[in-house]
């Protein structure tokens, strides 16, 4: 890594130069206290380089491909501005703040990369030292404790730059706009995830996630719909009336399944697939992206900017369907004999469940859970009766689901203009929602 | 009982308590979210609970972290502690995998302090 980190340096203080307003920290007199800084820095590379060259430690052999990857995206980084710098208006704040942004950012990335190094240096040491005592190493060790001292003194002097502006000054970072088809390519990829889990490897920690995960990205579609009725590309009254209830009622219903799924799986064993969490992080940061501002909601104007509302309209739809489907499958997982839970929750949900049966039932539910187990909060097969409350839970997320879907149907019609009440008059709302004869396939007229 | 074996039980407690301390972190928020219909609370309690996953990766099959965490933090505490738990220990001394939790966790700092 010493080998490499040179080139590191050097790249981000040639990037630095190159920004906007900047001046080569090593040739021409700091202007400000920052340039300084970066200037001290390559000040301090040089010594060390220069220190380390043609001497027996670290001596020749193979870079270190992180660091390569990073100095050449430095490079690459500092290309770019060079191209762009005259396009840009340094007066202009949004300017500015992402310019202070990509400076914070870059001597981050030296802090972060130095204490790496220095990591890396303090243990090699401890190796060498090891090899001396078994008289394996034979040169001086003085240079390896100076270059681990020096690049200490260097993570600390990036260290106070860090600290005063990182990551404060990322708050008015320039966002690009997003990725149009992220959203659609991410749930897709979700939703397929969520069967193959389904299909290989049921556990309560895999229908806490999946059921969470989809009671958050019902909340997430209601406010992008939301946003879309308010900027007129869904029907405002049909949103509003309809659609927006609907989807109160199935989010809260996954979320029920979830909660009780989060409940019943004790935490050590809430180890979620991995494919399962890859495909959820990729979700969660594709919606995020359009909802979310800084540490808060995007505001409705906000996500008209980040976004197709029509298009996103139309990939809810397909998501709101596509939830009826994964209720059945969450439904019938739920039948799973392999399912397993916590012997202590499975007590207190069945004392919750034997709350509600009338009084001198037969059998009460808790007793179907064995106290040996509940000391130890052994994993036990999912007894009946909490199996029975789970499917009344999962029947109502189908349900509700349904009807969500049903209500979605507006969505058909996103970006459309608004219909005249002429229109609602006259069936000209109900010819345009119907599918053209054309491209309605092998109908068969034997489903009534 | 040597000091790499310290080392390792260290290690071993600080990510126990990090799980805890998430997952009481995903709870509370999950909790808030429904209850406020509040979107980041539930992203945060997602994040948080996808943190956990990862945590729980890292440890072996007998890790001790059942224990629920006592108090009234709010969830954006709570994660935070975790990140505080995870700097008691250098770096080098947790399991490879623990730097990703770690950004992690600083993520949802960043997205929710």
């Amino acid at each position: 890594m010493l080998r490499t980190w040179g080139e590191v340096v050097e790249s981000a203080g040639e990037l630095w130069e190159t920004l906007p307003g900047g001046a080569d920290p090593m040739v021409a007199a700091p202007t400000n206290a920052e340039d300084a800084l970066m200037g001290r820095l390559q000040s301090m590379n040089s010594t060390l380089l220069r220190n380390s060259r043609g001497r027996e430690w670290p001596g020749e052999g193979p870079a270190d491909e992180r660091l390569l990857t990073i100095s050449g995206n430095l490079i690459r980084a500092a290309e770019l501005v060079q191209r762009y710098r005259s396009d840009v208006t340094l007066t202009r704040a949004p300017v500015q703040a992402d310019l202070e942004a990509a400076k914070a950012r870059l001597m981050h990335t030296l802090y972060i990369g130095a204490h790496g190094v220095h990591v890396a240096l303090g243990q090699d040491l401890r190796a060498l030292q090891d090899g001396r005592l078994a008289g394996r190493a034979t040169f001086p060790l003085t240079p390896v404790r100076a270059a681990r001292d020096r690049l200490a003194s260097f993570e600390a002097i990036a260290g106070s730059y860090v600290s005063r502006t990182y990551p404060a000054a990322l708050r008015d970072e320039h966002r690009s706009t997003p990725e149009p088809n992220r959203v659609s390519n991410a749930l897709a990829t979700w939703e397929i995830q969520t069967h193959r889990t389904l299909a290989t490897s049921i556990s309560g920690a895999n229908l806490m996630a999946i059921t969470q995960t989809h009671a958050w990205v019902l909340m997430a579609a209601q406010r992008l719909l939301h946003a879309a009725a308010e900027a007129g590309a869904i029907d405002k009254d049909q949103f509003k009336g309809r659609l927006s209830p609907a989807l109160e009622a199935a989010q809260a219903s996954w979320g029920n399944v979830a909660t009780t799924w989060g409940n019943l799986t004790p935490l050590s064993a809430q180890r979620i697939d991995p494919n399962l969490v890859g495909a959820t992080h990729e979700t969660r940061a594709a919606l995020l992206e359009l909802v979310h501002d800084r540490t808060g909601p995007a505001s409705v104007t906000t996500i008209a900017t980040r976004a197709d509302l029509v298009d996103i309209a139309q990939t809810l739809q397909q998501t709101i369907s596509a939830s009826v489907d994964l209720a059945h499958g969450l439904l019938a997982a739920t039948g799973d004999t392999t399912l397993s839970i916590g012997a202590r929750a499975a007590l207190t949900m069945s004392t919750e469940l034997d709350s509600h049966r009338p009084q001198n039932s037969a059998d009460p539910i808790e007793a179907a859970v064995d106290a040996n187990d509940v000391v130890g909060n052994r994993q036990i097969s999912l007894p009946d009766p909490i199996r029975g409350a789970l499917k009344q839970q999962g029947q109502r997320v189908v349900d509700t689901s349904t009807s969500a879907a049903r209500a979605a149907a507006i969505l058909d019609r996103a970006g459309e203009a608004p219909q005249t009440s002429q229109e609602r008059m006259n069936g000209r709302s109900h010819e345009r929602r119907a599918p053209s004869r054309a491209l309605v396939p092998n109908q068969r007229g034997c489903e009534r | 009982m040597n000091s790499s074996t310290i080392t390792e039980l260290s290690s071993r407690r600080a990510l126990e308590e990090v799980v805890q301390l998430l997952s009481c972190a995903s709870t509370r928020a999950h909790a808030l979210a429904s209850a406020r219909h509040d979107l980041p609370m539930g992203a945060l309690g997602l994040g948080a609970q996808l943190a956990v996953s990862q945590a729980l990766e890292l440890l072996p099959a007998d890790a001790d972290v059942d224990e629920s965490v006592p108090g009234h933090a709010t969830p954006i505490e709570l994660v935070r502690s975790a990140e505080a738990v995870t700097r008691i220990v250098p770096i080098d001394q947790f399991p490879p995998g623990t730097s990703q939790l770690i950004v992690a966790i600083c993520d949802l700092i960043r997205e929710h302090g």
